[in-house]
């Protein structure tokens, strides 16, 4: 089936709906700028979607997020493609031309009405992405309860064809020969907001991550900690008790050449405390023990949370986790070097471990596609001008935003967000003609 | 829904299961190893939810009787718990009963 291409101009293109790509559309739509914004995901919302609580505030993550998402939704100057994919942008006579592919969903949107017939009739379950695995899902869905748009995607991969939710439908808008739509886009600027991702669990293999079902990752952590999260609260994801001890373990994928992730990730100190003091309100009788290196609390208020978290009684243990083993019963068991004098290796059990993975890019400029920016030796985006203007790459006119240009909490990743968007439309300004009739 | 409406809707539901048939015709319907794990899933659903009828009961009671993985058990626990086809009971001890709804 061919398909026609879709031809949009807009002031800026917005690579990346997280909550800096949210941020940095609001902006400029908010400034009369006309914005294109693509996101790979079915779901507008990024991580932070997937978040329970935020640190130092403990404020919902969903209440600070979803509210930009239906911004970002219904605002009359952004044009959004969700579960689409920026296949290159190329600069060419100081506009920029981006080709992108909008994947198939296999249900025709403007028919769709969100019922979710579709999902209670399909008979396959997966595992759920939006729930890292720990809860399941339908091969036709809704990506989450909050996600916008609202609109199913089947997964083509999975589905056993058997025609139920074709059935099911009470609009018939499932089209199971749906084909991807090529969109091309004129901007005249870019913002990178491409986000980050965890270094994988299995990276350090002596520690069981993806191994061991009781050796968690800590945005499975956040799941189980959310209010709608796939067990209906903390359980052991190896037969559902109740854990009564459990330990992060802290640096687990940064500060480590052997994995290629030298660098602090600034936030996973933070997000462990947060989890430490969420799980004491949730499970007051549990023991909590954060074995760490060093601390890093460098943000506004976020001393206080360390010594707010201590004071609730989590336990921390400077210590280096050498490897992590299970015994029969699923339970990790830490072999530990206590930072102390006198001490030697001793093991430890708990009923669970989270792993305290650190950030690396989502997309590196070095995977090529996207656009020819450069990349900093970390991999994240190059900005020639970190201290005075970090929202600036290698090619003018393309901006960053969030975590593309190396790891941040939210508020630096919003602050950031702010400030690509400001960089954007002072460099609109001086470069585009202006329309007649109005002043520059 | 109008009688044009009803018939419009009909017409579309009959190109959807057209379109079935080619893809069946094309691909098949799922790989052998996509089949042979729906059919196992199906049957683990089906014990589980026969274990629990009557009487609720936590995640090893459950692996016990039906001779299931606990870990495998909790899974699909938690899937039929999302679709409403499972009902939590009051806490005993460190689990939680399940229950068929």
């Amino acid at each position: 089936m061919a398909a026609s291409t879709q031809q949009l101009t807009a002031d800026v293109l917005v690579v990346g709906a997280g909550i800096a790509g949210l941020q940095a559309s609001l902006d400029l739509a908010d400034q009369g700028k006309s914005v294109v914004l693509v996101e790979r995901k079915p779901s507008i919302g990024g991580t932070m979607i997937n978040l329970s609580k935020v640190f130092p505030t403990l404020d919902c993550a969903s209440c600070i997020t979803t509210p930009r998402m239906a911004s970002v939704a219904h605002h009359a100057n952004i044009d959004l493609f969700t579960l689409s994919e920026v296949d290159g942008i190329e600069k060419a006579d100081g506009r920029f031309r981006a080709s992108i592919t909008k994947k198939p969903r296999f249900i025709e949107e403007d028919q769709c009405i969100g019922c979710k017939r579709c999902e209670e009739a399909c008979t396959v379950f997966l595992e759920d992405d939006f729930d890292h695995g720990l809860g399941a899902k339908k091969a036709i869905s809704i990506p989450f309860t909050n996600a916008i748009p609202q609109y199913p995607v089947l997964d083509a991969d999975n589905c056993l064809l058997c025609g139920a939710c074709a059935k099911a439908c009470p609009t018939q808008c499932i089209n199971f020969l749906q084909e991807p739509k090529k969109v091309e886009v004129d901007a005249g600027a870019v913002i990178l907001a491409t986000g980050f991702e965890l270094t994988p669990m299995d990276a350090k293999p002596q520690y069981g991550g993806g191994a061991y079902p009781n050796v968690l990752s800590p945005l499975q952590m956040e799941r189980l900690l959310a209010p709608h999260g796939p067990y209906g609260g903390v359980m052991r994801p190896s037969d559902g008790q109740t854990p009564s001890s459990i330990a992060y373990v802290q640096c687990a994928g940064s500060r480590d050449k052997s994995l290629g992730v030298p660098y602090c990730s600034r936030v996973c100190c933070m997000y462990a405390i947060k989890q430490a003091m969420l799980l004491s309100g949730s499970l007051p009788i549990a023991d909590i023990t954060i074995y760490y290196m060093d601390i890093r609390a460098f943000g506004k208020g976020y001393e206080q949370f360390y010594q707010n978290a201590k004071a609730m009684g989590v336990e921390f243990v400077k210590a280096k986790v050498a490897r992590i083993s299970e015994d029969e019963s699923h339970n990790p068991i830490l072999r530990i070097e206590r930072q102390e004098a006198g001490t030697g290796p001793e093991e430890v059990q708990h009923d669970l471990v989270v792993l305290s993975l650190g950030m690396v890019p989502a997309w590196k400029p070095s995977q090529g596609g996207l656009i020819a920016v450069e990349a900093d030796t970390d991999g994240f985006l190059k900005s020639p001008s970190m201290k005075l203007n970090p929202a600036l790459t290698t090619i003018d006119g393309v901006f960053a935003a969030g975590t593309a240009t190396g790891p941040k909490d939210i508020v630096d990743a919003i602050t950031d967000a702010g400030a690509a968007a400001m960089a954007a439309g002072n460099y609109l300004a001086r470069t585009q003609p202006t329309p007649a009739g109005h002043l520059p | 829904m109008s009688e044009s409406e009803q018939q419009g809707s009909e017409r579309k539901g009959n190109y959807a299961l057209e379109q079935l048939k080619q893809l069946r015709a094309r691909r098949g319907a799922g790989t052998p190893a996509q089949i042979e794990r729906s059919k196992r899933g199906k049957e683990m659903q089906n014990l589980i939810l026969k274990a629990i009828a009557d009487e609720a009961k936590t995640v090893p009671e459950i692996a016990a009787e039906t001779g299931l993985p606990e870990q495998d058990v909790f899974w699909w626990i938690t899937a039929l718990r999302k679709y409403s086809r499972v009902q939590d009971e009051m806490k005993r001890g460190d689990f939680v009963p399940y229950r068929k709804k």
